[in-house]
């Protein structure tokens, strides 16, 4: 069925880490990007979008995982994107319902979570050819990978363009998550284009450089 | 081959057919909650334009106008825009002389995001230099570079509502 036979037996941590640090989809594998750069101007929208996707991907996973003899190998992309796309209409549904006002600024980077490729690729690479539990390991490693990139990305940018940390907390988490609100550098202020677009596209090369940095350190 | 075949497109039914029950279980589960929501985010929205002395509940529309009975009214209508229908809703001023809009909030929209972003922001910007305006004066304000056609099609339907006659005659019982 597969082109490949499954990858080698590994242990349950070394499949999570591998997908937190090793091939983290977002500073490793450059994927999610969209969502990535246009999301993470505050701290709260990152969480919010790193929970959406990250529920989408396990989602997928699993099903992918637990459907993969049954899935004929010729339709297997339309399959696969059908699999995504339904988690993905379930998660904005569910966050219209449950988080309408983190929902009404994030709407539509949640609705293409269907189109990131970081969840198809998952589902191609492993979830087709491998049985449950690592797959839903697997989507784990890589959601908790994601979030981490999406929050540290968010948190900088917070900090930097609006002065503040974990504003706004109390859509996700209700009224008493409101405390949660650290001042950092005061009212006001703060550097405009960090909450830009292209202040994001600054920032994340940055990271990423740095990230790399840290990677070749350690390797040599 | 054939029987392989009609297997597949079996299983591939069975997924549509599986990821279909998933959809209608998760609409069936938030459906209530969500238009709550909107309907909660609604009254929001006419609390906040209806300024003081305003009778917000049980608003009666007709005629896409609403009278508050503090001297404004609520109007509303829908738009095309860009991509497809916006939802408008705006309040008026209607013992001024001709009718002028005091606030307008976009309620439904699918224009292009980061090109026509100002339809979503009501306090400051393009739609808080709407106020003020009535009928006949909407083309001195300027349209939006980037965003003609859904700022043109806001400032025609804005122009043609403040016209509407149910404007001029409140329905209000002291």
């Amino acid at each position: 069925m597969s082109a490949r036979p499954a990858a080698a037996p590994t242990s349950a941590g070394d499949t999570v880490l591998a997908g937190m640090v090793r091939r983290n989809p977002a500073w490793v594998q450059l994927l999610g990007l969209c969502p990535l750069l246009a999301v993470s101007s505050s701290t709260v929208n990152a969480l919010a979008l790193a929970l959406a996707s990250g529920g989408v991907l396990i989602g997928s996973n699993v099903s992918i995982s637990a459907l993969r003899r049954w899935i004929p190998p010729f339709v297997r992309l339309p399959a696969f994107v059908l699999v995504v796309a339904t988690f993905t209409t379930c998660a904005v549904m569910l966050m219209e319902a449950y988080a309408f006002d983190v929902y009404l600024r994030i709407a539509l980077f949640v609705q293409i979570i269907v189109t990131n490729c970081m969840i198809l690729g998952r589902a191609e690479s492993f979830a087709s050819r491998n049985p449950v539990l690592p797959s839903l390991l697997d989507a784990l490693g890589t959601a908790a990978g994601f979030a981490a990139a999406l929050l540290l990305l968010g948190m900088v940018r917070e900090l930097l363009g609006q002065g503040s940390l974990f504003a706004g907390m109390e859509l996700l988490f209700g009224p008493q998550a409101a405390a949660w609100r650290l001042d950092i550098a005061g009212d006001g202020g703060g550097l405009l284009l960090a909450t830009l677009p292209p202040g994001a596209f600054i920032i994340a090369g940055l990271l990423l450089a740095a990230g790399n940095a840290i990677g070749k350190s350690h390797r040599s | 081959m054939a029987d392989s075949m009609s297997g597949s497109v079996l299983a591939f039914l069975a997924l549509v057919t599986g990821c279909g029950i998933l959809i209608a279980a998760t609409a069936a589960l938030t459906g209530e909650r969500i238009d709550a929501n909107r309907a909660q985010r609604f009254q929001q929205t006419v609390t906040a334009m209806a300024g003081p002395g305003a009778r917000v509940t049980d608003l009666q529309w007709s005629n896409d106008v609403a009278h508050l009975c503090n001297g404004r009214a609520l109007l509303r209508g829908i738009a095309s825009g860009y991509g497809g229908d916006m939802h408008w809703l705006a309040a008026a001023d209607i013992e001024a002389a001709p009718p002028a809009l005091t606030g307008v909030r976009i309620t439904r929209h699918q224009e292009t995001p980061g090109i026509a972003d100002f339809v979503n922001q009501p306090e400051r910007g393009w739609l808080a230099s709407l106020s003020g305006r009535s009928a006949g004066e909407m083309a001195q304000v300027d349209t939006v570079s980037g965003a003609t056609i859904t700022s043109r099609a806001l400032r025609r339907a804005l122009d043609s509502a403040l016209q509407r006659p149910a404007l001029a005659t409140p329905e209000c019982e002291q």
